[in-house]
C-alpha cells in the first residue's frame, strides 16, 4: 500500500467505470473483497461527474463505452487529476490501447483477465502514485537492479557498468523516467529520435533488441517487457 | 519506263552490229522478250503502259519507213497485236501469280498472328489478361491505339489496364452502343461516326462481355477489308476467351461457395459442441453451490469453483480464436506488417505465458545477429504463444521446450520443438484443420481452433507452417516467413547504423 495511505487508516478508493452490470458487480465485490472502497459508474458521463464530486486513489475504466468512450473520458480525466487509470480492453484493439496510453492511462488489462491480475495491477498503480513518479530532475535513478546516473550518462546493473550507446542510453533513459509504465512507439520515437512520425519504429525495435541483449541475462526476471502493438515497459518491480 | 528503253537499245545495237535491214522479225523477238520481262515484273497498270510504250517504240525506230510511226507494211500489224496480245496475257497472269503469292503470305502472316494470340488467351485465366493481349494484338495490326473496355459488376463499361491511355468519354456512347446492340459503332460505321475509335462488341455463347475500340482517327489510311476481316476475327476469339475465363470464375466462385457453406455447417455443429461442453460443466458446477452449501465440503466447493473459472476461460479461448479465424478469414483481421526483430516477438511471447510456461524450461537458439522479418507483431506472437501453449500440453511437465530461430536465405525459420509424443503419421496436415485433435490428445482441452488461426495468420505473411517429429522424439513445429521485408527494413540497417 502506498506509505501515504496505511491501509488501516482508510481503505484505498477505487471508481470502477463499466457499462455492463454484470461485470460491474463482479468487479466490485472482488475489489471489496480485497479491501477497496469501491464506487461504480456505468458510463463515461456519470464517471467524469464522480471524480469531480470526490477524489479517488485509482481509476478502472471499461474502454468500450456507451456515449463518451474510454480514450476520452481518460483524456478528460487527464485535463485535471493525475489518478492513476488502469483500462480494460478487449483482444485485438492494440491501436486503442495506445491511444489510451497517449492520452493518459497507465496501464491496462486485456479482458478476460483474473481478480488477482487486476489487483496486483491496481497496488502496483498506487504503490507508484504514493511513491510518485521517478524525479525528472534527479541525477541519478535507480530501477530495481538498475542504476541510471543521468549526470554521467552511466548504467549500472547490479554494481557493474553496462556500456551503451548515445541511443540505446536515450532510449533506457526514457523508459527509466516512466518505469512501470508502459510508452508507446510514438512516445518513445519522439523523446528518443524527435521524430513525431512512426516511420522508424523498426529502427525503435532493433535498439530495443540491442538494449535487451545488454541487459537481460538469462535467469534474470525480465527488465523490459514487449507489449506488442503497444509499446514498451521497464518493469519498477 | 527503263525497260523499254533498255530493250530499244539493245535491239539498236543489235542491228548496228549485224547490220541488216531485214532484221524485224528478230527484233521483234527481243522486244517480246522485254515485253514478257515488264509484265512479269510489274504491277498491271504499269505493265500495260510498259508493253505500249515497247510497241511504240519498235514501230518507231525499227519498223519502216523508221523514226516515224506511220507503217507501210501492214504485216506489222499482226507483229503489234501478237506483241500486245502477249504482254497483257502474260502481265495479266503475272499480276494474278503476284497477287495469290501476295494473299498467301498475308494468310499465313495473319494465321501466325492469330495463332499467336489465341495461344496467348489458352493460358491466361483473367480477363484483364485477355483484354490486355486483345489490345496489344489489334495495336500491333492497326498501328493505333486499342482499349478494351470490359463490363463491370454493376454493369457500366469500364476500361482494362491495357497500357493505352484512358478513354475520352466521348467515346463511350459509341462503345455502349456497339455493347448493347451487339454491332460495331463509332467510326467508319453508319452509328455514331463522329467517333473517333471503332467499337466492336466481344460476344460470348451468353451476350456481350465487353468492347474493343480502335482509335482510327488517328491512322491516315481507312481500314483494308482484310485488316478488318482479322480484326473481326481476333475479336470472336476474344469473345470465345473471355466467355472461358469468366465461365471458370464462377465456377470457382460456385466451388468456393458450396465449400464454405460446407464447412460453415461442419463449423456450427463444432462448436455447438465446443460450446455445450464447458457450458454444461459451468451451470452444473454453479448449481451445485447455489443448492445446498450445507451438503458441499470446502474441498469440493474449491473445486467447483476451479472448474467454473476453468470452462470460462476456456470459453473464452474458444470466442477469442473462432473471433480471430473469422476475422483472418474476412479480411477484417489485415497483419500490420512492420519490420521487427523476431527475437522481440520471442520474447514478448515467452513473457505473455510467463505463467503457462512456468516449471518448464524453454531454450531459445537465437543466431548472433539481429534476424528482422515484416510480421505483425501481435498476430505472430500469438502465433508463437499457440505454439508453446501447445508444446506445453502435449509433452511431459517437466521436458525443456526448445525454440529456435534461423536465418535461412530469404526465409526466416521459427520452430518450436517439444519431447511429448510427438504427431502421429498422416496427421501432419490435418492438425492445422478446424477443430482437429490430434490422436495423441485426448483428454487435453484445447479449442482445436489455435493451429487453424496459426495457419491463417501465417498464411497473411505470405509465409508457411508446417508440423513434424523429432528424430529423438516430440513434435516440431516450424513457421517460415519470407525475410524479404519491404522498404522499411532496406532502410533499417544503414540508418540504424548512423544513428
Amino acid at each position: 500500500m502506498s506509505p501515504h495511505r496505511p491501509a488501516s487508516e482508510h481503505p484505498p478508493g477505487v471508481l470502477v467505470v463499466e457499462d455492463d452490470r454484470r461485470l460491474r458487480a463482479t468487479l466490485k465485490a472482488a475489489l471489496a473483497a480485497h479491501g477497496f472502497a469501491v464506487t461504480d459508474a456505468a458510463s463515461g458521463e456519470e464517471a467524469l461527474a464522480l471524480a469531480k464530486e470526490r477524489a479517488h486513489d485509482v481509476v478502472v475504466l471499461d474502454l468500450a463505452l456507451p456515449g463518451i468512450d474510454g480514450i476520452e473520458v481518460a483524456r478528460r480525466l487527464r485535463a485535471w487529476s493525475t489518478v492513476p487509470i488502469l483500462v480494460l480492453s478487449a483482444r485485438g484493439q492494440e491501436q486503442s490501447k495506445v491511444q489510451l496510453l497517449d492520452a493518459g492511462a497507465d496501464d491496462y488489462l486485456t479482458k478476460p483477465f483474473g481478480t488477482n491480475e487486476l489487483v496486483a495491477r491496481l497496488r502496483a498503480l498506487l504503490r507508484r502514485a504514493g511513491r510518485g513518479d521517478a524525479d525528472p530532475t534527479a541525477a541519478m535513478l535507480i530501477i530495481g537492479p538498475l542504476h541510471i546516473d543521468r549526470a554521467e550518462r552511466r548504467v549500472h546493473l547490479d554494481g557493474e557498468e553496462v556500456r551503451l550507446t548515445p541511443t540505446e542510453y536515450d532510449l533506457l533513459a526514457a523508459l527509466a523516467k516512466n518505469a512501470g509504465r508502459t510508452v508507446t512507439h510514438r512516445r518513445l520515437l519522439a523523446e528518443v529520435w524527435k521524430d513525431r512520425s512512426e516511420e522508424h519504429a523498426g529502427r525503435l525495435r532493433v535498439y530495443m533488441t540491442y538494449l535487451r541483449r545488454k541487459l537481460e541475462r538469462a535467469g534474470r526476471p525480465r527488465l523490459l517487457t514487449t507489449q506488442a502493438g503497444v509499446g514498451y515497459r521497464l518493469n519498477a518491480e | 519506263m527503263a525497260i523499254p528503253a533498255g530493250i530499244t537499245g539493245a535491239a539498236w545495237l543489235l542491228r548496228t552490229v549485224i547490220d541488216a535491214r531485214d532484221l524485224t522479225t528478230e527484233v521483234a523477238m527481243v522486244y517480246l522478250a522485254g515485253v514478257l520481262l515488264v509484265a512479269s515484273r510489274r504491277s498491271w497498270g504499269p505493265a500495260v503502259a510498259a508493253v505500249l510504250a515497247s510497241v511504240a517504240t519498235y514501230n518507231f525506230f525499227f519498223v519502216p519507213p523508221f523514226y516515224t510511226f506511220h507503217v507501210a507494211d501492214p504485216k506489222f500489224l499482226i507483229t503489234f497485236g501478237v506483241m500486245l496480245a502477249v504482254g497483257l496475257t502474260v502481265s495479266t497472269l503475272a499480276v494474278r501469280l503476284q497477287r495469290q503469292a501476295d494473299s498467301a503470305r498475308e494468310r499465313e502472316r495473319r494465321t501466325a498472328a492469330l495463332f499467336a494470340m489465341t495461344r496467348e488467351f489458352a493460358v491466361e485465366t483473367s480477363a484483364d489478361e485477355v483484354a490486355r493481349t486483345l489490345a496489344a494484338h489489334a495495336r500491333t495490326l492497326l498501328d493505333c491505339e486499342a482499349q478494351v473496355l470490359m463490363q463491370g459488376p454493376n454493369g457500366d463499361l469500364h476500361p482494362c489496364p491495357s497500357g493505352a491511355p484512358a478513354v475520352d468519354d466521348n467515346e463511350l456512347p459509341a462503345a455502349q452502343w456497339a455493347f448493347h446492340y451487339h454491332k460495331p459503332a463509332g467510326h467508319g460505321t453508319p452509328t455514331l461516326p463522329g467517333s473517333s475509335h471503332l467499337w466492336l462488341p466481344l460476344l460470348g455463347a451468353r451476350g456481350p462481355l465487353g468492347v474493343l475500340g480502335v482509335q482510327l482517327s488517328a491512322r491516315g489510311a481507312s481500314l483494308a477489308p482484310s485488316q478488318r476481316e482479322l480484326l473481326e476475327t481476333y475479336v470472336a476469339q476474344a469473345g470465345l476467351a473471355l466467355e472461358r475465363v469468366v465461365l471458370a470464375e464462377e465456377s470457382a466462385r460456385a466451388t468456393v461457395a458450396a465449400e464454405t457453406e460446407r464447412t460453415r455447417s461442419a463449423l456450427l455443429s463444432a462448436i455447438s459442441h465446443d460450446v455445450r461442453t464447458p457450458l454444461a460443466s459451468i451451470s452444473g458446477a454453479a448449481a451445485t453451490l447455489l443448492e445446498d452449501r450445507a451438503s458441499v465440503d470446502e474441498s469440493t466447493r474449491r473445486e467447483l469453483l476451479q472448474t467454473i473459472w476453468d470452462e470460462s476461460e476456456s470459453l473464452a479461448r474458444l470466442v477469442a480464436d473462432l473471433l480471430d479465424l473469422t476475422r483472418l478469414e474476412t479480411g477484417t483481421l489485415v497483419a500490420r506488417k512492420e519490420p521487427c526483430p523476431m527475437e522481440e516477438i520471442i520474447a514478448s511471447a515467452m513473457e505473455r505465458m510467463e505463467r503457462r510456461l512456468a516449471g518448464r524450461q524453454v531454450r531459445t537458439d537465437l543466431p548472433d545477429e539481429v534476424v528482422v522479418a515484416p510480421v505483425d507483431p501481435v498476430l505472430m506472437e500469438q502465433v508463437l504463444g499457440e505454439l508453446l501453449e501447445n508444446a506445453v500440453r502435449y509433452s511431459p511437465d517437466t521436458s525443456p521446450i526448445d525454440v529456435v530461430l534461423r536465418r535461412e536465405g530469404d526465409l526466416v525459420a521459427l520452430q518450436v520443438e517439444d519431447r511429448g509424443p510427438g504427431i502421429a503419421p498422416g496427421e501432419e496436415e490435418a492438425i492445422f484443420d478446424r477443430f482437429y485433435r490430434g490422436a495423441g490428445s485426448a483428454g487435453a482441452r484445447g479449442t482445436g481452433l489455435g493451429l487453424t488461426v496459426c495457419r491463417a495468420i501465417v498464411h497473411a505473411h505470405a509465409g508457411r507452417i508446417s508440423a513434424s517429429n523429432r528424430a529423438a522424439g516430440g513434435a516440431v513445429f516450424r513457421v517460415e516467413i519470407p525475410a524479404d521485408a519491404g522498404p522499411g527494413t532496406d532502410r533499417l540497417s544503414p540508418a540504424g547504423a548512423a544513428l
